[in-house]
């Protein structure tokens, strides 16, 4: 396996005992407290955050600054959310928890081989929300800053910005496929930054937000008039005559090209908030089974033994108004 | 006579026969004006609106590519608005005997189709039904009329259109897409009377086919012009 991995899933750790599943609910990391769901965030919009001082060959300090800022900027300047960053400095800390600040920065975790960054996000399991969050860069691997990407490194712009994503309380996005060339699995495309792996060193592609990353923060921080000027697909996924769990639902609106997924959860349902208004096709599908591990931890019984399929009409979306919930049936292998 | 000598005798008498007929009509002809449209034609109808392309949109994610950002094909979509029954209103008015202007409306509520197929995993194709929506197109058009060739007592005339217009749909979801049109046209006119300075006026009926190029709507691909036929008859009115 060539895929190299943004982050397993933002590590979370646990202010107060209970059991914790970073699976999902649409994009974002939650946990199941006493059976229902609770959603990360933050309860204040502005994130502050530093940087560690730390450079690694080919990346200064300053250079990792900017493309911080570059990253955090992309994140804020995401339509229909309303969240911020702020810069506080440099600091000596290393980014781990709990000092009760934010940091981002280098840290050489050789152990976690193959992965580029992690999130580790210090919460309430209770009320959901983030008290402090920091994003380590595995300076194990080669890094860059080049504006236009350099052959062999990873970019600090596009990992930062995925991490970033975690750290506003999104969890991983399915958007994305694989091609085996020469027996060997590898990314053939994504579409979306939070999908969990990254794309080839050298590669710039990841500094843009899809629509699948946009509709997720704008769900965790919707600004006002964001939910009346959007609306909702709600499904219910049925398998053999249960409620299915797992399922990846992509809605893709044909005018506009827009591609955004969810999962179904526990009562069988998928909903995908920050829709625009018009008509979308809904494709199902299950997970790729080596990758489970990057959508659900401690999963319950994820159901992968389902064809994919396309549901056969279409789904309108309306501002401010949920449709379905759309029932779909899914064709067991 | 020998039967060759009556004939020759019959043939003869025909040719005399219209000698005598055809002064006749040139007589009545002199004496009646040249028929003319009338002034004012107001028209209300019903039609049949073809199947129209909506192109096609690639649900297309970024490769995992070095330089030039490319994207690659998940699934295709191609969408097809489906035929279905239009009502047209229009109101002309005659500048002379050939030339004409109208303005008039059209109203459908055809359905968006999409074929979905080509998935990069190989999810079975389907076509995916949509709901009806409406499509509204408001529209001007130059008619020139084949005076000189009317027929059926001449209260028949053909004609052609060019035209344009705007297009406005919408859908059941709240959205709406604007546009243009351009059309091309042609049909009869038949009008039950006629006035006594020879202008055809009173009840009628039209009969018309377009072909109308579209520039905006629903589509999938932007700044592409689609096309579709319009068959539409029409009660109409002369003054």
């Amino acid at each position: 396996m060539t895929r190299r991995v943004l982050a397993r899933v933002g590590v979370t750790l646990l202010v107060f005992s209970a059991s914790l599943q970073t699976g999902e609910a649409y994009l974002r990391q939650s946990s199941l407290v006493n059976g229902a769901r609770v959603s990360v965030s933050w309860a204040n919009r502005t994130i502050r955050y530093s940087v560690a001082n730390v450079a690694v060959p080919g990346v200064t300090v300053d250079a990792l600054e900017a493309a911080l800022q570059r990253a955090s900027q992309s994140w804020a300047s995401a339509a229909g959310s309303n969240i911020s960053f702020q810069y506080e400095g440099r600091t000596v800390a290393r980014p781990l928890p709990t000092d009760g600040r934010n940091t981002i920065g280098f840290l050489n975790v050789p152990e976690l081989e193959g992965v580029l960054g992690v999130t580790l996000t210090l919460l309430d399991v209770v009320s959901g929300e983030a008290l402090e969050s920091d994003i380590v860069l595995n300076s194990a691997s080669e890094w860059s800053v080049a504006a236009a990407g350099e052959e062999g490194a990873y970019d600090v712009e596009s990992i930062a910005l995925h991490e970033m994503g975690h750290m506003l309380g999104l969890d991983h996005s399915a958007l994305g496929f694989y091609e085996v060339r020469d027996d060997e699995a590898r990314l053939a495309a994504a579409e979306a930054v939070m999908f969990p792996f990254a794309f080839e060193p050298g590669s710039i592609a990841g500094r843009t937000l899809k629509s699948d990353d946009i509709a997720g923060v704008a769900a965790i921080y919707p600004e006002p008039d964001h939910l009346a000027d959007t609306g909702t697909i709600r499904t219910h996924v049925r398998l053999a005559g249960r409620d299915a769990f797992g399922a990846h639902v992509m809605a893709f609106n044909p005018i506009s090209g827009a591609m955004v997924a969810g999962f179904v959860l526990e009562n069988g349902e998928a909903s995908i908030a920050g829709l625009s208004p018009g008509p979308y096709v809904l494709r199902v599908e299950p997970v790729d089974d080596d990758d489970v591990g990057s959508y659900f931890d401690e999963p319950p019984v994820v159901d992968l033994a389902f064809r994919n399929t396309f549901v056969d009409r279409l789904i309108y979306v309306q501002r401010g108004t949920t449709a379905g919930p759309v029932a779909i049936t899914l064709e067991a292998k | 006579m020998t039967a060759r000598a009556r004939a020759s005798v019959l043939i003869t008498a025909g040719v005399l026969s219209c000698s005598v007929a055809f002064p006749a009509i040139a007589a009545a002809q002199a004496e009646t004006p040249a028929v003319r449209p009338p002034i004012v034609e107001i028209g209300g109808g019903i039609g049949w609106v073809g199947q129209a392309d909506a192109g096609t949109r690639d649900a297309s994610m970024t490769a995992n590519a070095l330089g030039e950002a490319a994207t690659v094909r998940f699934f295709s979509a191609s969408g097809k608005t489906r035929s279905g029954s239009v009502g047209v209103g229009t109101v002309g008015i005659n500048l002379s005997s050939r030339f004409g202007v109208e303005g008039g409306f059209q109203f459908s509520r055809p359905s968006l189709s999409v074929r979905v197929d080509q998935d990069v995993e190989k999810t079975p194709a389907v076509t995916v039904e949509g709901t009806s929506f409406e499509q509204s197109v408001g529209e001007g058009n130059l008619v020139y009329h084949f005076n000189n060739s009317r027929f059926d007592n001449r209260k028949t005339v053909p004609f052609v259109l060019a035209g344009a217009g705007v297009l406005r749909q919408k859908a059941d979801d709240g959205t709406t897409e604007t546009g243009t049109i351009y059309q091309a046209g042609l049909g009869f006119k038949w009008l039950s009377g006629l006035s006594k300075t020879g202008r055809a006026q009173g009840l009628g009926m039209r009969l018309d086919v377009r072909y109308i190029f579209r520039n905006g709507g629903f589509d999938f691909q932007d700044e592409q012009y689609r096309s579709f036929f319009v068959l539409t008859a029409t009660a109409l009115f002369g003054l």
